[in-house]
């Protein structure tokens, strides 16, 4: 055990700071005996010791040889589980029952780690995990298990055992490993070696990406086989067999070509090889996929809730091309939109799209330029539940609704227990926001949790006039797992039927163990027509959780809801919240006002009236075309990204803008607006083509201009909304004469939509479009694994690679110690120290004596006399008797007293003082 | 003044006095911080400390004292830690599964098995006294969220459910299934979640009928016999009870959830004493989860699974603090 200083130079500082004490110590003139002085110096010089020392760092150094061991199992598809269970065993062996303090814990990982045993003092063989197998990302393993040793490995050595094939997918395992041994943490590697003899597999499928329609055109595949072999390998178009070929495969790569005739829109063709038995160890790497679009011009999709809107009878003879689909059928995958420059929803709800489309639509217009249209109804906008989400963010307008005259109002009472699925708390609070969010501040809102043994109101019913403020609460607040329904609803039934709302609803979010309420309250609830929405969110093994929910949800008429996927939740909350909402539909009869000019209503002059909207709010940078008599929008634009966006907050026709329908500029309007919003056709100027290596995607653009001349310099930006709808950004350079490149991650199997955005010389625009598809995870496109990686592992984390004669619990060279911050304790004491010094001098602990009887002269000069003498301080200035005043001597009193300048001072001021009392101060005795 | 006369006379002198009594005054004010003013637990001694590593714990439940001393304790990493007489640990096993949530309680046999209510997979686990599962049984016989498990004096196991259904079954010795007693409702000896149980050495049942706060005695055929506390906060009362255990000599000790608080009863049902109370210090309790004890010698020793807190508090009393 050893002291160590953090700061050593610190406790310089502490040689100035006890000179100051003593200095104020020696020029101090309290009177004070000499003991309590004396104490006090030395508490004082004590105290600031201490603290300099707790300043400087000091701590308590103490080795720790004990070891933490965390194995780490690759799981991913390139490994044989066989394999891993194999090593995991034998690792088990060898490291036999640890004694404490040593331990050892187990993560497995894929594209995830997941803790499949925490410390013990045996390695067992896990538990049943599910991950994702198709990546493997060895970087993230590494951070978990960092965390997890470093949060609870003592402070011993730790140590990571890694089990893989050294084929990461995902992350820099490298820089990861030097991290870990910058944290004191080094990885021994157990490699899994395989060499796959009989594998053949898909490499890549290319075809041309546009083709005129009834061209000639052919698919290519290159595969790539480990042995000499036949295979069969087909062509398919959406599964449908269009051409087999017999082949004898070579070692190595081998090229296949069928020829292919186009023919209208976008086809996907799909190759897959079917090698001889025995000659194969992965089936799914065994088929590629392309996508290849004929140039025809786009269209315009129209979604609405039947997929009969009554716009396309509007955009009839407007040579808009158009296609219908029923909002349930719309498609979430990236590369079905690029035949379309634009997207309408007519009077489509949230809730009735995919999660995922929401966020593609946003893409689509933000990166790839496609147009979007919101047209209201009773389902649409705010009322429609698109408040917070991405496509809200696409828009001109929010669906908030500024101040007005809106009645009625509604109440929602949440009860929260939640605390017992992983970071259940703080879902709690994000969802009670959602639900916040969604009302209006005529609302009212109220939060039941379950609190220190008391089902309470965590915010009680109340109006939802201040939405921060009750934000600042709810985001304080962390429930406890709670016993029983019946109490929290109870108070949620009184706190409900206390306000005046016209709607009255509430919603339970819960695992399902609490125990069920009493038949009479949910009979309560239903005669007041309170419906009640449950939510089981991870409820614990058995039906009984599910089945109480479903029963409360069930008397009272609300709606249950399963949720394994707490991201479900706030989406969920927010149409719930809705059902106290009514009044974000205004079906005041108005005569549109233009309010600004604008390509959807150029060379119209008049509208007709329009009998209501859906009420939200134009945002700053958004043109507000038209508008209602209370000045809510009812057509605006808006640039987002590289798309335009439009709200048209009537509806297409049928209920609201019903004069519309007849009136004579009605297609010429629809027309107009459609066009302005719609992404403009492609150049001609840029050609491209799009493939994956093993590297990630690249795109190859070359641009000629109209003289067949190469256009360089051009400034090309690009992006690509892959399958997990998330954008990413291009870097585009110039890569030879008019060539341009870009490349770009390609993680996830699916298919890649690539935008490229720029302009011509001449100041026309440049903008192209591309679409591409991986057939399966990088995974399975390992064919042996990488010792030598997983040595370059082991060597930046200064671990080793695992021979039969390693001892797996070597104590690492460098030994771990552990520091115990002595700070805090050396803080505390300096500040007892102080206050005892406090103490000592200023209070006072006998008994206060009060003089009955006024004291004499003499007798308070005795008392004076008695009295220690003041040290005199170091260079004071001696003050001359001004001879005009009377002296002590003059007044002649005592003139046997001792001298002494302390106590001629004294005595001069209670003489002062006697004469004050006498009501003569003017003149000497 | 004669009290001053017996002050020492160096006491009585000014600075002694104040040196005196300023010394003591931060110890006085930093010890009625950490008890919190409440009557502590006694003779208090802690196991574990936040912390997934071993002898670490995270939110620990499920507890039970050993024959062989020391205790046995499952958290929500999904382990069974034993830790022996000395407080160090000696052993660390795995559950089978725990994704789904963990055990509430278990009980260790005569023989040294242990049996585990594996609460969220309503079923009754056994593992040896190596912690290798030898037996799981209680699975298709109607058994909802189990809680509390103890076994009789013959060898029934006696084990609390609630779901659908309030109600406590009985099995044999080797996990067949005898029946089950017991009801929802709010009458007497009906019960509203049922969680803590312990068999009395007399071969009757404690069961903490937490929604009621209170705690039931039943035949082992059960029939109520007796209530123990009911709501509030007065001594002998509960906020939320949550486990309970009793003495070779009949005493009863309840842990209360919220109420941070053990208290002991004795056999009739008087609250001889309360200790714990909310906090971090020793001797206080943060939402106390199980309970275990055991008496030898006269002398108790009491292991309490103080859950918020990410320990164990193991405390002794003696015969006269039991008194």
């Amino acid at each position: 055990m050893t002291f160590e200083f953090a700061q050593p130079s610190l406790m310089l500082w502490a040689v100035p700071a006890l000179a100051i004490v003593l200095f104020l110590w020696k020029s101090s003139r309290a009177a004070t005996s000499p003991v309590i002085r004396n104490s006090s110096l030395a508490l004082r010089i004590v105290a600031v010791l201490l603290l300099f020392l707790g300043l400087a760092g000091f701590s308590l150094e103490s080795e720790n040889d004990g070891l933490s061991i965390v194995v780490l199992r690759d799981l991913s598809e390139s490994v044989s589980r066989l394999e891993t269970d194999a090593a995991l065993e034998q690792i088990s062996r060898r490291l036999g029952t640890l004694t404490v303090p040593d331990q050892v814990a187990l993560i497995s990982f894929g594209a995830e780690p997941v803790l499949e045993q925490g410390f013990a003092l045996n390695l067992g063989s896990g538990k049943p995990v599910s991950l994702n197998q198709g990546v493997t990302d060895i970087s993230a393993a590494f951070r978990y298990a960092s965390s997890f040793l470093t949060a609870n490995g003592g402070n011993g050595g730790k140590r990571i055992i890694l089990l893989s094939d050294g084929n990461p997918t995902e992350g820099d395992a490298i820089r990861e490993a030097r991290n870990l041994a910058a944290a004191g943490i080094s990885v021994d590697v157990w490699p899994i070696v395989y060499d796959r003899f009989n594998e053949v597999l898909v490499e890549s499928v290319a075809a041309p990406q546009e083709v005129e329609p009834g061209q000639t055109f052919e698919v290519d595949a290159v595969l790539e086989s480990t042995v000499e072999t036949t295979a069969s390998v087909v062509l398919k178009e959406d599964g449908e067999l269009l051409s087999r070929q017999e082949l004898d495969l070579a070692v190595g790569k081998n090229r296949i070509s069928f020829p292919v005739v186009s023919g209208t829109g976008q086809r996907r063709f799909q190759v897959q090889i079917e090698p001889s038995d025995g000659t194969d160890s992965i089936p799914l790497n065994n088929a590629g996929s392309v996508m290849v679009s004929s140039r025809e011009n786009s269209k315009v999709l129209i979604v609405s809730a039947e997929g009969a809107s009554p716009i396309r009878g509007y955009l009839n003879g407007s040579e808009i091309l158009v296609e219908e689909q029923a909002a349930a059928d719309l498609s979430a995958v990236v590369t079905d939109y690029t035949g379309y420059s634009s997207v309408i929803l007519d009077n489509v709800s949230y809730f009735s799209i995919r999660k995922e489309v929401a966020q593609l639509l946003e893409g689509l217009v933000h990166s790839n330029g496609v147009g979007l249209l919101m047209v209201g109804g009773r389902d649409s906008f705010g009322a429609g539940g698109w408040k917070g989400t991405p496509v809200e963010e696409a828009l001109p307008v929010t669906m908030d609704i500024r101040q007005r005259k809106i009645i009625p109002n509604g109440a929602l009472a949440i009860i929260l227990h939640t605390c017992e699925f992983p970071q259940g708390n703080l879902w709690a609070r994000q969802i009670s926001l959602t639900a916040l969010d969604a009302l209006t501040p005529k609302d009212y809102f109220g939060l039941l949790i379950y609190k220190n043994g008391v089902d309470k109101w965590g915010i009680p019913m109340t109006p939802v006039d201040d939405k921060s403020a009750l934000s600042a609460q709810v985001n304080t607040m962390s429930p406890e797992d709670m016993l029983l329904f019946q109490p929290s609803m109870q108070l949620a039934f009184a706190g409900l039927m206390a306000t005046d709302a016209q709607s009255r609803h509430m919603i339970i979010i819960s695992d399902g163990d609490p125990s069920p309420p009493n038949q009479g309250l949910l009979k309560q609830y239903a005669d007041q027509q309170i419906k009640v929405s449950t939510i089981c969110i991870q409820p614990h093994s058995g039906e009984f959780p599910e089945l109480v929910l479903r029963k409360i949800a069930a008397d009272t008429g609300g709606r249950f809801y399963r949720m394994d996927d707490p991201t479900q939740l706030p989406r969920i909350f927010f149409r719930e919240a809705l059902q106290v909402r009514k009044n974000l539909i205004d079906e005041s009869t108005f005569v549109p006002a233009l309010r600004e000019t604008a390509d959807p209503v150029m060379g119209i002059s008049g509208f007709p009236s329009i009998n209501g909207i859906v009420l939200t709010t134009i945002k700053p940078l958004a043109s507000e075309v038209l508008i209602n008599d209370e000045e809510d929008p009812l057509l605006a634009l808006k640039r987002h990204g590289i798309g335009v966006t439009a709200a048209f907050t009537s509806d297409s026709g049928n209920r609201w803008a019903t004069e519309w329908a007849g009136w004579e500029g009605n297609s010429k309007f629809w027309a107009q607006l459609v066009r302005s919003i719609s992404r403009p056709e492609e150049t001609d100027a840029l050609q491209a083509v799009t493939r994956v290596d093993g590297r990630g995607g690249v795109i190859l653009i070359d641009a000629i201009d109209e003289a067949g001349q190469f256009v360089d310099g051009l400034d090309l930006s690009g992006s690509v909304l892959g399958p997990d709808l998330k954008t990413k950004l291009i870097e585009i350079r110039q890569d030879g004469p008019g060539r341009y490149i870009g490349n770009f991650p390609v993680r996830q199997q699916g298919d890649y939509l690539v935008t490229i955005d720029g302009s011509m010389p001449d100041g026309s625009s440049a903008n192209m479009a591309r679409t591409f598809s991986v057939g399966y995870p990088a995974e399975y496109r390992t064919l042996s694994s990488d010792e030598e990686f997983l040595g370059s592992i082991a060597m930046e984390s200064r671990g080793r690679v695992i021979d039969p004669a390693t001892d797996l619990l070597e104590r690492p060279e460098v030994q771990n110690s552990s520091q115990t911050p002595l700070w805090p304790l050396l803080t505390r004491w300096a500040l007892v120290l102080f206050f005892i010094d406090v103490v000592i001098r200023r209070v006072h602990f006998g008994p206060i004596q009060k003089r009955k009887t006024p004291v004499s002269e003499p007798e308070i000069e005795s008392e004076i006399n008695e009295m220690p003498k003041r040290p005199r301080l170091r260079g004071r200035r001696e003050i001359e008797p001004d001879p005009s005043k009377p002296s002590k001597t003059d007044s002649g009193k005592n003139a046997n007293e001792p001298e002494g300048e302390g106590s001629d001072n004294l005595k001069a001021l209670l003489r002062a003082k006697n004469r004050k009392r006498k009501g003569n101060p003017g003149k000497s005795e | 003044m004669g009290f001053l006369a017996a002050i020492p006379s160096f006491l009585r002198r000014p600075f002694s006095l104040r040196l005196g009594i300023s010394l003591c005054l931060p110890f006085i004010f930093v010890s009625c911080t950490d008890s919190g003013l409440w009557q502590p637990l006694p003779n208090v001694s802690l196991l574990g400390g936040p912390g997934r590593g071993v002898g670490k714990l995270f939110q620990p439940r499920a507890i039970t004292t050993r024959n062989e001393g020391g205790c046995v304790i499952i958290d929500r990493s999904g382990r069974a830690q034993v830790f022996n007489d000395e407080g160090q640990v000696t052993g660390v096993w795995a559950l089978p599964e725990w994704t789904s949530g963990h055990p509430i309680d278990l009980c260790q046999t005569p023989d040294g098995h242990y049996l585990v209510a594996d609460t969220h997979y309503m079923r009754i686990l056994e593992f040896d006294s190596m912690g290798v599962e030898i037996r799981r049984f209680g699975e298709g016989s109607d058994l909802e969220l189990v809680r509390g498990i103890d076994i009789a004096p013959d060898g029934t196991i006696f084990v609390a459910s609630y779901g659908e259904r309030d109600r406590i079954f009985r099995f044999t010795r080797g996990g067949e299934l005898i029946g089950f007693w017991g009801e929802r409702g709010d009458g007497p000896g009906q019960l509203l979640r049922p969680e803590g149980l312990a068999v009395a050495p007399d071969g009757t049942v404690l069961v903490v009928d937490c929604g009621h706060q209170r705690v039931l005695r039943f035949s082992a055929e059960g029939e109520l016999l007796q209530q123990i506390g009911g709501p509030g906060t007065a001594q002998g009362e509960f906020i939320v009870p949550f486990d309970v255990d009793v003495l070779s000599d009949g005493k009863i000790l309840v842990v209360d959830r919220s109420g941070c608080l053990l208290q002991v009863f004795t056999a009739e049902g008087d609250c001889l004493a309360q200790y714990g109370g909310l906090g971090r210090g020793n001797g206080q309790l943060h939402e106390p989860r199980g309970i275990s004890a055991k008496m030898q010698s006269g002398e108790v020793e009491i292991y309490i699974a103080d859950t918020g807190n990410n320990r164990i508090s193991r405390l002794q009393l003696s015969g006269k603090d039991l008194r």
